[in-house]
Parts: structure tokens; sequence; C-alpha cells
């Protein structure tokens, strides 16, 4: 790592500690005015606090709890505007009315990245994370109503297409970003897959719990 | 002047996380009659996968103070911090320190270790 990126990824440790010590008062000072907070809190446990007004600090600290979770901790989530949820007992909702919902696909290929949308949910100016859905998928997250948005899948076609092929067709339904059309045909003819333009949020769901089970 | 309060009554215990990097502060409250009557708060962090205590606040022995640690844990600078806080002020006071010096606190801790 050169000296410049030492540098930046310093900063970037800085900033997110003192927003984080800032949090960690609040939290604090709520505790203190009122101990009864800490019934509902585990004495022993990991406290990640989510600012209620600011989505992308509580995007990046819901990713922490997350990694914290998945290392063996006991986590609670605290919002600054009081409530208290233990980070195992968060269950993603798919949106009530997904059947209408419109995916919208993008496929990078520098990166193997199949990334979906919903179209009206996603919205990036709501505070969203991202959380394990199993060890192929992870889902894109409200972080405070976790209400799901959408999906991320890495390792698309080096992993992901391999164990369950079928999903190979979604690719006729992506933008398609560092491969071609042409390309993806191919693939498709390789593997016999059939192309696929209409594809609904449901049916992806469904698609993936099949996937989970 | 605070009261004295002894590691063993504390009966609350919890670790905020500051960063994904394994910054955290670790806080350890007594409360009673509806109170918090003492708390500790430290500084921790990890070097090379190993965690460290590196800067306590702490208001449970009879004054209030910071105590900077070495890498065994043993008091390596103490300093008294302001009197006659209450200790929510005392709280804002060790977090203002905190936030104001964790980074410095960190790097001479690293530069210290054998």
């Amino acid at each position: 790592m050169s000296t410049r990126e030492a540098k930046a990824k310093e900063a970037e440790r800085a900033e997110v500690v003192n927003a984080n010590i800032d949090l960690a008062s609040e939290f604090l000072g709520a505790v203190f005015d009122n101990p009864a907070i800490a019934e509902e809190i585990p004495s022993g446990a990991t406290v990640v606090v989510m600012p209620a007004d600011d989505p992308k600090r509580a995007a990046s600290n819901f990713d922490m709890a997350a990694r914290l979770s998945e290392s063996g901790k006991d986590v609670s989530l605290w919002t600054t505007d009081g409530n208290v949820l233990h980070y195992k007992t968060v269950t993603p909702t798919w949106p009530s009315h997904l059947g209408r919902v419109k995916p919208l696909l993008d496929y990078y290929r520098e990166t193997d990245t199949l990334r979906v949308e919903f179209v009206g949910v996603f919205d990036p100016r709501r505070p969203w994370g991202e959380v394990e859905l199993n060890r192929l998928v992870s889902l894109i997250m409200d972080t405070q109503t976790f209400e799901i948005l959408g999906l991320m899948i890495p390792d698309f076609l080096s992993r992901v297409v391999r164990t369950a092929p079928h999903m190979l067709s979604w690719l006729t339904a992506a933008r398609l970003h560092g491969i071609s059309e042409e390309e993806v045909g191919e693939l498709l003819r390789e593997r016999r897959r059939p192309a696929r333009r209409n594809v609904n949020a449901e049916s992806l769901r469904r698609e993936l719990t099949a996937l989970t089970a | 002047m605070l009261p004295p309060g002894p590691r063993s009554t504390y009966n609350i215990e919890y670790e905020i996380s500051l960063s994904s990097l394994g910054d955290a502060s670790r806080v350890r409250i007594r409360t009673g009659s509806g109170n918090v009557e003492a708390f500790m708060l430290q500084y921790e962090t990890l070097v090379a996968t190993q965690p460290y205590q590196v800067v306590r606040y702490d208001v449970a022995h009879g004054y209030a103070h910071r105590d900077l640690l070495n890498h065994e844990g043993d008091v390596i600078d103490k300093r008294p911090m302001s009197e006659h806080l209450g200790r929510k002020e005392a709280l804002q006071e060790a977090m203002g320190d905190l936030k104001s010096n964790w980074h410095s606190y960190r790097e001479n801790f690293v530069a210290r270790l054998p």
C-alpha cells in the first residue's frame, strides 16, 4: 500500500471512529438518563449505534454489526430514536407488493457481480446495507425497516451459475457492463439455457428461495 | 467527590463498536436506585489482530481520572479529570477527550510496543 493510500485509509478510519464516538456518547447519555435501557440490552453485548438521521452511517454501521455478529459477538443495535434490536432477531422482509415490483438488473463483468434493485422500492436516500441471505446471495436491506430493497450476487458467473445454472438466463434481462450480449448469448448456448426477458421480483424471490433450500 | 466503586460491583458492561478495524469503547456501569452510580470507560484497539486497552477513564475510585495504559495494561500516565463533575458530565468530558485524542493515544501506544 502506498503512503498516500495508507493516509487515505487512516483518514477514513478517523472519520468513522469520530462519528461513532459521537454516537456512543449519545447512547451512553441515554443510558445515564434512563438506566432502564440496560434492561433491554444484555450486559456483555456489543452495541452498534444506528443514527436515525444519517442513512449512510446507519448503513455502514449495519454492515459492521453484521460482521461482528458473524464473528460470534452478541450484537445489539440501538437506534438514536430509542429503539433496541438484537441483531440476530432482525428479519428481512420482502416488499408486500413483490409480485408487482419490477427488478432492475445490472451485471458487472469486472467484479462478476449481479446487482438487482427493486424499482420503486430501492431509493439510495434510504439507509441500506447488505446482509447475507445465504452463502451465495446478499440482500440489500433497509437498515431501519428491514425491507428488502434488492439483491447483490457476487461471483455470479464463476460460482453462482455453477451452483444454479438456470440463473444464467437472468443475464438476458440485465443491463450488461463489460460483457456483450453476444458473449452472454454464447454462454446460454453452451449451457443450453433459454433467453429470458420478463423477470419479475417475485420470480427472483422464488428462485432464490429454491436455491437456499 | 465521586463515591468509590470496585470493579466487581459493576453490573453492566458493553462494548460499543467504533469501527470495523477493531476500535471500540468498553464501558462498565454500576446502577442502583434507578441511577448510574459509577462507570469506567476505556478505548480498545486491535494491533495486528491483538486487542489492547489504550486509555481508561474511571470515575469509580473516589476521583475522576484518565489512565494511559501500556501493552500489559499497566498505567503509564494518570491525569485527574475535572473536579466536582456529576457522572454524566464526567462521561461527556471522557468522551470529549477520547474524541480529541484517541488517534494520538493509539499512535503513541503503537510506538511504545516492544
